[in-house]
Formats: structure tokens, C-alpha cells, sequence
């Protein structure tokens, strides 16, 4: 029967190319056997909330990971822009302290961006840099203590809901559909990829390279901002030692959602999955009573497999 | 699998005393050999399917041993999906391949391997930092042991490259060799230390400028004497009847003919390679025009010890040639022009206007235009589809706020097209989907479209096959008659000699000379390249 064979490779071709999505409803599946708690309402809406800070933070990571960069600050900068806003609420206002906040998460991304761009810095070791500085600069102005957040405005967008869904998941939605405009329809998005894929090639072909590269890291840094505001809205304290060791779940998530680190290939969409699935594992975990040490070894070993189906599908398509 | 003979361990001596099964010959070397196995490759009606495209049909080839036996044939006639075959990366469908009469069926590279075929591909694979001899033995360095015997393996490397009479010395760090050397230390390696006797050279000197083509063909000429049977392939009909003891055209999946290069002549091939006559490879040279407006004028330019007080103008309408030996300093010069890399002193002037080009961005917007010599990494992102390479240089045509403009998109991109006759199965396919030739016609087209008043070709026709160099040669002229100034730099000689209306030659970074008119020549232009020995 050929044509049902070349239905069911047809098929196999699609569940290949979108493997981030497969993977996604699979784990949804297993979800549902698991864990009788997973699909209650509250449990839906608690990951829902959960999971937007690193969906925001793996968003704008992308973007540096597209260009064949990498962000390592990303969870300091969040920190130190929890602590800015809980600062800076009481004399700026509403108003005033976010775009303050989002001040400073971009201004670190332009210098790490500079660093990179213009004093050729490797990514890792301007972005580690930038990690610590932006750190100490939280600890400092915070003189290490969680600084309590006091505006009631604030405080209830973090808990509020718009039609049954989270407020904040809703901001997600946004920075998604905003992130996915620019990737697809714009001009900076279209570089953004050439410089991933070949810089020398995009270079010659009269292309300000560090123009694009500063982008992207104060793109990075503006997410991070909004993420930071976030968790100060959730939490209701603005913390130095938020976000510790952020930056690795934010990488696993952009490389669950099928990017290469090398550069050039990803989308807006699979990173948001893949930010999701790491959020639904963790969910799962506690639900399921897995205590955290445990945690981060299952974590671990997804990681290893979706990067593992991910490359076997690269060489099943290029066969 | 081959049979026992062919396995037999090594005694680390070349070629001799293998392949011959019946041991009565009493004569020595690739004499003695050709009366016992009549063909050292015989390949009977081998075909070989890609989905639906028949990449070989029948094809039959036989080599005798021996011999230099040359394959031509344009980019995707079904060289390389043969010698795919004989190397075992890809295997065969049906028909069969004898080896020195030993019926061979490869499931991978180490059984083609193992049977005494060796390939050496157009990109080396050596190690640039390290030595020569590290090179050679980079799968077992330490020889068997924890520790490296570096005296042991400097000593064995010297005493492989002598056994062909190749004159490198071990420690030579690779990077420092030239490549046609480097294509010799691979080569050196295959015969010594895989033990192969026959040698597949996949264009070979499409990478190599034309005195060191000398040296590779005097190399190869050795190894065939001691015994060697080489296949060779390569897009440069004229070096054949210097080297080739036999050729083979390649047309559309199957061997067309055979033909011998002591009585065939160059139209002869071409004739069966494109099934037809051909007329001049070259279109005529344009008139250059009464204007005398110079584009582009370069006045007492240096940079470091690479370039040294090079001056030239370049008019409208003026095809200009740059020839000289790889590392004379052509192609730093268009660097240099192209903002690439930073001048010490000098002056660019562009339409009479002196500007400083401090990347290519700035060379750009002042109307110049570069094909770089490496079309993979340096000319197109292959990844990226064949619309999105064309519009790159003007994304302003096509974008509005920043916003992509899908429709003006497709309009450049098929004006494109249409202009270069860019044969591609969509525009929103990836470059890599396409030929060598009509790869290289995008990254000419995306200068195109940038509007410029000076294009730069380096080496535009590298690795292209003879129907795409004809279309590229006429693209050439017809720019030149819109008005463009082209430079066009080339390690063929006869290239700037059909193209150019006039040629600078190039030596250790300086200009050596000029040539116009009739005065174009290959002897003189090869006389002005050769560096004169400095005094020190």
C-alpha cells in the first residue's frame, strides 16, 4: 500500500518538524496519568503564572542566542531590577519606577552588547562579567536585605486575572506575539538570522554588525526588566538573591525549543514551549511529591533528551 | 568486501606488489602491473537514485592502473556521485565496481579505504597549527604508546615524503605551507600510511594559483610513474592535456565518451560535455565608450608588508583585470578597497571624491559592490532562502519601518532572477539548494540590486562549471555596458586575457605591471607575477 506509506512518512515529516510541540503535548499526556491535581483549575493557573518570568527572560535570550551570543546575565539583571523597582516605587510612583526599571535592565544589555560588539569580548565572559557586576550592584543598593514592596496598584496586577486568565501570563502573550513580530516581519529579525548564520557573509554584504549585536544583548537586558517587575509583583519583595542560577533554565529552555546554540536557527514559538515544558516538569514534580534533589537530576535528564531528539531530527531531515 | 589479497597487512612500501594477484610478474612498478589487472577501476553500469533525480544512470568508467585518468563534466553530471561511490560514502543501486578485478560493494569510507582508494577533497583536512608530520600521524600520535616520540615521528614523516620525492620538511607547521604543499601532505598521507593505490583528487586546482598547479602536476606525474593510478577532476579543460592520460565526459548521470587528450581538442570536450558546439567561451569585450570618467581611482595605497604603493583607476564601462599568484596581494587589495581591513597610507577616490572606508558598510554606501573569493562563507548564507541572500544589500527597497514588505520582496527578487537567468526551483528555498554557478549569479545579483557604481569580483567563476563560466562571463560584459566599473581579480589566466580590457599584475604586494589591449598575454602576465628575489 504506497499511499498509505507515503501518508504515515508524511506524518512522521510533520511530528518531526514541529518535535518542540510534539514533545510538549506528550508531556501534557503523561501529565494527565501522573497526577490526578494536574488539570485542576488552580494547578493550571499556578503554572500559568509561574512560568512567565522565564518565558519573558528565554524570549529575549533567543535573540542572543540567534546571533551566536549567549547571556549569562540574565538572572542578575532580573534581581537587580526587583530590587530597583521596589526601591524606587515610593517616590516615582507606578509609573515612573517601571520605566525606570526598564531603564536599567536595558542599559546592562547595551553595555554587555558593547562589550561584545565593539570591544569583541566572547559573549560568555562580557555577559559573566556583567552577571556579578549586576549582582553586587542589587546587593549594594538592597545592602543585602529583600526590600518589601508598598503599592497596593502593584501588588494586585501580580494576582489579578482578565477573563479567567493571569494578568501576567497575559503579559507574556504579549512579549511573545511582539517577539514573533519582530522575528518574522522585520527587518532587524531578518539580520538578526543573517548574522547568525554567517556573520562574515552578512559583514560583506554591508551589514553594521555591531549595530545589530548591541540590539539584541539590550533586548536581553529589557526582558529581563520586564521579568524582574514581575517576580516583584508575585512576591511582593524586590530580592538581591532572586534569579540565582536563572540564566541556566533560561538557556535550557530556548535549547528544548530546538535553537541552536550555534546560531541561526529557532523560533519565538518553540522557545515559549520550551519554557513551558520546563515549567510543567517542575510543577509535575511537586505535585507528584519528587523532593528537589531528585528534581534537578529528572530536569538534567530531559534536557539531555529533548537536545538528543532535536539533533536526531536534524539528521533524519537532512537525509 | 574485497578479497583476501587486498587486505593483506602493509609492509609500508607505495603502490608496488599489490593488486596483482597472480604473482608472475617479473617486471617492477606500474609497467609490470598493467599486463596482470587490466583495469585498476572498472565500473559496469552503475546506477544510483536520490529520490526521484537519477544521479547515474549505467554509468561505465575504466581506469587502468597507472594512470592520470581525468573526469569532466559540468556541476551535477555525476562525477562526484561516482566517486561518492568508490569512496563508500554513498552507495550504489545496481550494477558493479571492480577494484583491481575484485568485485567491492562499500558500506562506508573505511572499506573503500581498507581496498586502497583514497580521496582528497577540495577543503583539506589538516590541522593548520600543527607540524607536518603531527598532521600525518594526528590518528595515532603516539604511535601505539601514552607518550609522543616526536624524533620518531618527524623521522617517519621525512622518510614518507622522501619515498615520493616530496620536498617538505616534517616540522613544518601546515599553516605555513602553501596549499598546493598542504594538498601534498595529504596526499603523502593517504599513499604511506593508508597504504592506497588509487587516488581520487576532487578538483584538485580549483584552489590553486598556476605555478603552484606546477608544482601539484609534477608531484602527481611522479606518482603515476611509480605506479599510482589517479582519478582526476576538474573544471579546467585546458591543464588536462598537461596531465591526463585519459579522459572520461560526464553528461547527465552517464559517461558520454571517452577521449584521448594526445588527439581530442578543448572544443572536443566542451562539444560532448554540453552536447553541443560551442561558440567563444567569451562574449565580445564591450566598448568601453568615449567617456573617460574613472570610478574609482586607488593612489599610493599600503598596508603593512602585504600591500606596498599600489595605485590603479578603474572607468565606467571599463572591465579591469587583477592578476598575479595567490598572496600577491590581490585580494587584500580588494579588502583593503571593500573596507574589510584597515590601509596604513593612500587614498580611495570614488567618483573623483576621496573617502575613508572603514568597513564594508561605508564601501557601500559610496557605490562598491564585492564577490568575495569564498562563496560558502564569505558570498551567500546558504541557510538563508534565495530571496532573503538577493534582497540583503537593500533591505531599504523592500521594507518600510523597519517592516519587511513581502511583496516587494518577491518583485526585486524575481527582477533578479530574470535578469541573471538564476535557475532555482523557488525563491524561497535555501541558496544551498542551488548550483555552484547560480549560487555565485545570487551574490552577484544582491550587488545588483544595492545600485552601486563598482563591483569587485574575486575569483567569480571558482568551481563553477564551463555553461555557468559562459553566463557569468556575459553577465560581466553586460554590466560593464550598463555602466558599471568591474574589477575582476582571477588566477585563470585566460580568463582576464578574454574578459579584460585592461590587466594589472600583481607581485608580493606591488603592481608589476599594466597590460592593455593585445598586449595581454598569458607570457608576460606570467612574467610580471613571479617575485623577483629581494636583496637583502
Amino acid at each position: 500500500m504506497p499511499g498509505l506509506k507515503m501518508k504515515s512518512s508524511a506524518l512522521l515529516r510533520l511530528a518531526l518538524s514541529q518535535s518542540t510541540l510534539v514533545f510538549f503535548v506528550v508531556m501534557l499526556i503523561a501529565a494527565y496519568f501522573l497526577s490526578d491535581r494536574f488539570f485542576t483549575p488552580d494547578n493550571v493557573t499556578n503554572i500559568l503564572r509561574q512560568s512567565v518570568p522565564l518565558g519573558v527572560v528565554s524570549i529575549g535570550l533567543l535573540y542572543v542566542i540567534l546571533t551566536g551570543g549567549i547571556d549569562l546575565s540574565v538572572g542578575s539583571v532580573m534581581a537587580l531590577v526587583s530590587v530597583v523597582v521596589a526601591l524606587t516605587l515610593p517616590d516615582l510612583g507606578l509609573t515612573g519606577a517601571i520605566i525606570v526599571s526598564l531603564a536599567v535592565g536595558t542599559c546592562a544589555g547595551l553595555v554587555s552588547g558593547s562589550l561584545v560588539a565593539y570591544f569583541g569580548i566572547a559573549p560568555f565572559i562580557a555577559t559573566l562579567a556583567i552577571m556579578t557586576i549586576a549582582r553586587g550592584v542589587a546587593l549594594i543598593v538592597s545592602r543585602g536585605q529583600p526590600i518589601f514592596v508598598d503599592n497596593d496598584t502593584f501588588m494586585s496586577f501580580g494576582s489579578s486575572s482578565f477573563l479567567g486568565v493571569p494578568s501576567l501570563f497575559l503579559v507574556l502573550i504579549g512579549v511573545t506575539l511582539l517577539a514573533a513580530l519582530l522575528y518574522r516581519q522585520t527587518v532587524f529579525g531578518r539580520l538578526v538570522i543573517a548574522v547568525g548564520s554567517n556573520e562574515v557573509a552578512t559583514r560583506f554584504a554591508g551589514i553594521n554588525i555591531p549595530t545589530i549585536k548591541v540590539a539584541v544583548y539590550a533586548l536581553s537586558g529589557f526582558t529581563c526588566a520586564i521579568a524582574g517587575i514581575i517576580s516583584a509583583t508575585r512576591t511582593g519583595v524586590g530580592s538581591p538573591i532572586l534569579a540565582i542560577g536563572f540564566e541556566l533554565d533560561a538557556i535550557a529552555a530556548v535549547v528544548v525549543g530546538g535553537a541552536s546554540l550555534a546560531g541561526g536557527r529557532g523560533t519565538v514559538i518553540n522557545t515559549l514551549i520550551g519554557a513551558l515544558i520546563l515549567s510543567i516538569i517542575s510543577n509535575l514534580m511537586n505535585l507528584m511529591d519528587i523532593p528537589g534533589y531528585h528534581q534537578q537530576v529528572v530536569k538534567g535528564v530531559i534536557i539531555v533528551l529533548a537536545v538528543l531528539m532535536e539533533s536526531a531530527k536534524r539528521r533524519l531531515i537532512d537525509r | 568486501m574485497p578479497a583476501d589479497g587486498a587486505l593483506a597487512p602493509r609492509d609500508g612500501r607505495p603502490a608496488e606488489s599489490r593488486g596483482q594477484r597472480p604473482p608472475d610478474s617479473g617486471t617492477e612498478g606500474g609497467a609490470g602491473r598493467a599486463e596482470t589487472v587490466e583495469y585498476a577501476v572498472d565500473v559496469a553500469r552503475v546506477s544510483k537514485a536520490f529520490g526521484g533525480v537519477q544521479a547515474l544512470k549505467d554509468v561505465t568508467l575504466r581506469v587502468a592502473p597507472g594512470t592520470i585518468h581525468a573526469l569532466v563534466g559540468e556541476n551535477g553530471a555525476g562525477k562526484s556521485t561516482l566517486m561518492n561511490v568508490l569512496a563508500g560514502i554513498l552507495r550504489k543501486d545496481s550494477g558493479s565496481v571492480r577494484i583491481f578485478g575484485d568485485e567491492v560493494t562499500f558500506g562506508k569510507p573505511q572499506e573503500s579505504q581498507r581496498a586502497g582508494i583514497a580521496i582528497i577533497h577540495q577543503e583539506l583536512a589538516l590541522a593548520q597549527d600543527l607540524s607536518v608530520a603531527e598532521n600525518m600521524f594526528l590518528g595515532n600520535l603516539g604511535q601505539g604508546g601514552l607518550f609522543v616520540n616526536w624524533r620518531a615521528l618527524n623521522r617517519r614523516a621525512g622518510e614518507a615524503l622522501r619515498q615520493f620525492g616530496f620536498d617538505i620538511a616534517p616540522t613544518t607547521r601546515v599553516g605555513d605551507l602553501s596549499v598546493a604543499y598542504q594538498q601534498i601532505v595529504e596526499i603523502t598521507t593517504a599513499l604511506v600510511l593508508h597504504d592506497c593505490r588509487i587516488l581520487i583528487m576532487d578538483e584538485p586546482s580549483a584552489v590553486l594559483a598556476d605555478p603552484e598547479i606546477d608544482v601539484l602536476f609534477a608531484n602527481l606525474k611522479q606518482l603515476r610513474d611509480q605506479g599510482v593510478t589517479i582519478i582526476y577532476i576538474s573544471h579546467r579543460l585546458e591543464e588536462l592535456f598537461r596531465i591526463a592520460d585519459a579522459i572520461t565526459v560526464f553528461k547527465d548521470g552517464q559517461t558520454v565518451t571517452d577521449l584521448d587528450p594526445k588527439t581530442c581538442t578543448e572544443d572536443d570536450i566542451i562539444a560532448n560535455m554540453v552536447g553541443r558546439r560551442m561558440g567563444a567561451l567569451f562574449p565580445p569585450k564591450p566598448d568601453p565608450g568615449a567617456t573617460s570618467d574613472v570610478v574609482l581611482r586607488v593612489d599610493h595605497l599600503t598596508r603593512g608588508r602585504v600591500l606596498h604603493d599600489v595605485s590603479l583607476t578603474l572607468h565606467r564601462g571599463e572591465i579591469l583585470g587583477l592578476a598575479g599568484l595567490v598572496g600577491s596581494g590581490r585580494s587584500e587589495l580588494a579588502r583593503c578597497i571593500f573596507g574589510i581591513d584597515r590601509v596604513d597610507s593612500g587614498t580611495i577616490e570614488i567618483d573623483g571624491v576621496a573617502r575613508r572606508i572603514g568597513r564594508p558598510a561605508h564601501a557601500m554606501r559610496f557605490g562598491i559592490g564585492l564577490v568575495p573569493e569564498d562563496r560558502k562563507r564569505q558570498g551567500g548564507i546558504l541557510p538563508m532562502t534565495i530571496s532573503e541572500n538577493l534582497t540583503l544589500t537593500n533591505l531599504r527597497e523592500v521594507s518600510r519601518f523597519g517592516l519587511c514588505n513581502a511583496a516587494a520582496e518577491r518583485r526585486v527578487a524575481e527582477r533578479s532572477k530574470d535578469s541573471l537567468r538564476i535557475r532555482l526551483g523557488a525563491l524561497c528555498d535555501p541558496l544551498s539548494s542551488l548550483s555552484g554557478g547560480n549560487q555565485q549569479k545570487v551574490v552577484v545579483a544582491k550587488w545588483l540590486n544595492a545600485a552601486g557604481t563598482v563591483l569587485i569580483l574575486d575569483e567569480p567563476t571558482r568551481g563553477v562549471d564551463v555553461g555557468a563560466k559562459m553566463e557569468l562571463y556575459a553577465i560581466v560584459a553586460d554590466l560593464a555596458r550598463q555602466g558599471y566599473g568591474i574589477l575582476v581579480i582571477s588566477s585563470e589566466m585566460m580568463e582576464l586575457i578574454g574578459l579584460c580590457h585592461r590587466v594589472y599584475v600583481m607581485s608580493e604586494g606591488e603592481i608589476t605591471g599594466e597590460l592593455s589591449g593585445g598586449d595581454i598575454c598569458e607570457e608576460t602576465i606570467m612574467r610580471l607575477s613571479i617575485p623577483k628575489r629581494r636583496k637583502h
